[in-house]
C-alpha cells in the first residue's frame, strides 16, 4: 500500500458511443496533497472519478490508484478510499446514524467514534430521517460517510454544494488536518475560493483534456496582474513601455494604468524614478485565471 | 433490525410490500378453498353451462374437472389468478433490486464502499428468492389450513406440488426481470420485458389448446409446461422443475457476468 503516487492516471479516455467523455487523459496526485480538480459542467471531471471507482470503464488507458488497477483490484482499493459524489442520494428512510452505521457496518466497521466525532464538527444531527433533513444536511450526512473511516484517499465531487459558509471552513478544516495526516484528497469545486484556499495544486480540465497542472502559487504568480499607480505630476507613458512583460498601458492625467505579467523587478526600478502618489496592484483570483483557460 | 449489510437491509425495506402482498394473496386463497363448501352442489350444473373454448381461455382444459377439489382450485386459483399475482410480484421484485438502487442512484453509495458486484448481485437475489419462498409458503398454507377444516381432503403434497409448479413460472420471470436489471440499468425495461413474455406464453398457450397449428411455437411457451392437474394428483414434474431451474440459472449468470462488466448508469 505504501506508494508515493496515490492515484496515477496514464493516456486515460473515455467515450460514451460517439460523444467524448475524456481524452488520453494523464495526471498524478501526490501522496498528502490536496489536489483541486476543475473545469466547466461537462468537461469530464466526473467522469475520471467515477473511472477511479471502478462506475464506469476506460475506453482507453488506465488509472492506478495506489499502485493497483482501479478496476482489476478495486474492491482493494476501495477499502482506502472515501468517496463523495455530486449531488449525493441516500436512503431517506434511514436516519443519518442507521445510515452511517450501516455504511461502516459494509466495511466491517459498525458505529464509529470517528463519525460521531465528524458529526460534532459538521453540526450534524443523526438521530433525524434523512428525508427531514435540509440538502445542507444531507450534504453533511454524505461528508462524514466519505471521511468517517479515515481514508488514504478521498475523492469528492463539488463536496460543499449547499453548506453554509461556517461549515464550509470546518470542512476545509477537517480536510487539511486529514491532508497533514498523509491522506491525500482530490476533489472538484466551482467554488475557486475554495479550491484557492485549500489545494496545493490545481488541475483544469476542457473538453475532456487536461489543460495544465500546476501549483496555485505558481498558476497565479504567471498570470497577469493589473497595476494602477498615481504620480504626484504627469508622466511619459513611453518610459514604461520597453519593460519587458509589460502590456496595455494606459495614461490618464498623472495615473498610469498597465498590465504585468513575471517579473515585477524592472517595473518597481522603473515607478521608483518619480514621486508616487498612490499605487494599487490588483492580483488575479484563480476565478480569473480558470476562465482566462476558456 | 441491524442493518449489518445489504442483505439485512433489503429485507426490512421490502417487509411492508411483502406483508401487504402475503395478506391480499392469503385472503384470496383461503376465500376460494372456502367457497367450495359453497358451491360443491352446484358446480356440475355451472360446469355443463361454461363453454368449453371460453375455460380453455382461462387456462382450464377439462371443465367437467371443476367439481373436484383439486379442479376448483386449478380453475379459480392456479389455472390464472395465482401466476398473474406471483408473476406480477416477481417481476417487481426482480426489478425493485438492483433497477431500483440504480434508478434512485443509492447504487453509488453501496460500490464506493468495499463491497463487490457480485456480493451485491447475489445478496439483492437472495432476498429476491426468500420473497418468492415466502409467497410460496403462505398460497400453501391459506390452501391446506382451509382444506383442512373443510375436509377437501387434498393432501400437502398435492397442493405444495401444484404451488410449487407456479412458483417456478414467477421465479423464471422474476429473475428475468432481475438480471434485466442487472444487464441494462433501466428498471422500467426489466418490468416490461416479462410481463409481455409471460403474457405471450400464456396466449400461446391457449391458442394451442385451440387449435394445433400452434404447436411448434408453444414449445417455447412457459405455461406448455405448467400442468396443475396433473400435479395434484402425480406431484412435482422433476424434469420439468429442473429445467426452469437450469434456465432460471443460465438467465442469472449472464446477469451477474454482465452486471460485472458494464458502467453503471448514474
Amino acid at each position: 500500500m505504501v506508494n508515493t503516487t496515490p492515484i496515477k492516471i496514464t493516456g486515460l479516455s473515455k467515450y460514451y458511443g460517439k460523444s467524448r467523455g475524456i481524452v488520453d487523459l494523464n495526471l498524478e496526485v501526490l501522496q498528502g496533497e490536496i489536489l483541486g480538480y476543475l473545469g466547466p459542467n461537462g468537461a469530464g471531471k466526473t467522469t475520471t472519478m467515477r473511472i477511479l471507482m471502478d462506475f464506469i470503464r476506460a475506453s482507453e488507458g488506465t488509472a492506478q490508484i495506489f499502485g493497483m488497477d482501479s478496476h482489476k483490484d478495486s474492491l482493494s482499493i476501495r477499502r482506502n478510499i472515501g468517496y463523495l459524489s455530486t449531488s449525493p442520494v441516500l436512503y431517506e428512510n434511514l436516519t443519518g446514524r442507521e445510515f452511517l452505521t450501516y455504511c461502516m457496518n459494509i466495511r466491517g466497521q459498525g458505529e464509529t467514534t470517528s463519525f460521531i466525532e465528524l458529526a460534532e464538527r459538521l453540526n450534524c444531527a443523526l438521530d433525524k430521517k434523512i428525508d427531514t433533513l435540509s440538502h445542507g444536511n444531507k450534504q453533511k450526512v454524505a461528508i462524514i460517510r466519505a471521511l468517517a473511516h479515515k481514508p488514504k484517499l478521498v475523492i469528492m465531487d463539488e463536496p460543499t454544494t449547499g453548506l453554509d459558509p461556517l461549515v464550509q471552513n470546518e470542512f476545509e478544516s477537517i480536510i487539511r488536518s486529514m491532508a497533514a495526516d498523509g491522506s491525500t484528497i482530490l476533489f472538484s469545486s466551482h467554488v475557486l475560493s475554495e479550491v484557492e484556499n485549500i489545494c496545493d495544486r490545481i488541475a483544469i480540465i476542457g473538453n475532456g483534456k487536461l489543460i495544465t497542472v500546476e501549483d496555485v502559487s505558481d498558476l497565479k504568480s504567471k498570470q497577469v496582474r493589473i497595476f494602477t499607480v498615481t504620480f504626484v505630476e504627469n508622466v511619459d507613458a513611453q518610459a514604461f513601455g520597453s519593460i519587458p512583460g509589460i502590456k496595455t498601458i494606459d495614461v490618464l492625467n498623472n495615473q498610469l494604468s498597465f498590465e504585468i505579467s513575471g517579473p515585477i523587478d524592472n517595473i518597481i526600478k522603473a515607478i521608483s524614478k518619480y514621486e508616487v502618489s498612490d499605487i494599487k496592484i490588483h492580483e488575479p483570483d484563480l476565478e480569473e485565471i480558470f476562465l482566462s483557460y476558456y | 433490525m441491524l442493518l449489518n449489510n445489504v442483505l439485512i437491509k433489503t429485507i426490512r425495506d421490502q417487509i411492508r410490500p411483502l406483508k401487504w402482498w402475503s395478506l391480499g394473496i392469503s385472503i384470496y386463497c383461503s376465500s376460494i378453498t372456502f367457497l367450495y363448501v359453497a358451491m360443491e352442489d352446484s358446480i356440475g350444473e355451472m360446469a355443463e353451462l361454461y363453454p368449453a373454448e371460453v375455460a380453455k381461455v382461462f387456462g382450464i382444459d377439462n371443465i367437467s374437472d371443476i367439481a373436484s377439489p383439486s379442479g376448483w382450485l386449478n380453475a379459480e386459483a392456479y389455472s390464472l389468478m395465482l401466476p398473474i399475482c406471483l408473476i406480477i410480484f416477481g417481476v417487481f421484485a426482480g426489478a425493485n433490486s438492483i433497477g431500483a438502487e440504480e434508478e434512485n442512484r443509492t447504487i453509488e453509495i453501496l460500490l464506493s464502499e468495499p463491497l463487490s458486484r457480485t456480493s451485491l448481485f447475489f445478496q439483492k437475489y437472495a432476498v429476491f428468492m426468500l420473497n418468492m419462498i415466502i409467497m410460496s409458503s403462505i398460497i400453501c398454507l391459506s390452501i391446506y389450513i382451509p382444506n383442512l377444516i373443510i375436509n377437501m381432503e387434498l393432501g400437502i403434497y398435492g397442493i405444495f406440488s401444484a404451488t410449487l409448479s407456479v412458483t417456478l413460472i414467477a421465479i423464471l420471470m422474476g429473475t428475468g426481470s432481475f438480471s434485466i436489471s442487472a444487464i441494462t440499468g433501466k428498471r422500467r425495461l426489466s418490468l416490461i420485458i416479462p410481463v409481455v413474455v409471460s403474457l405471450l406464453s400464456y396466449m400461446s398457450n391457449v391458442a394451442d389448446s385451440l387449435s394445433d397449428s400452434f404447436d411448434v411455437i408453444n414449445r417455447l411457451s412457459l405455461f406448455r409446461y405448467y400442468d396443475i392437474p396433473e400435479a395434484f394428483e402425480t406431484g412435482v414434474n422433476f424434469p420439468v422443475a429442473a429445467i426452469f431451474l437450469a434456465v432460471t440459472f443460465v438467465i442469472l449468470s449472464l446477469g451477474c457476468l454482465s452486471f460485472n462488466r458494464r458502467d453503471l448508469r448514474l
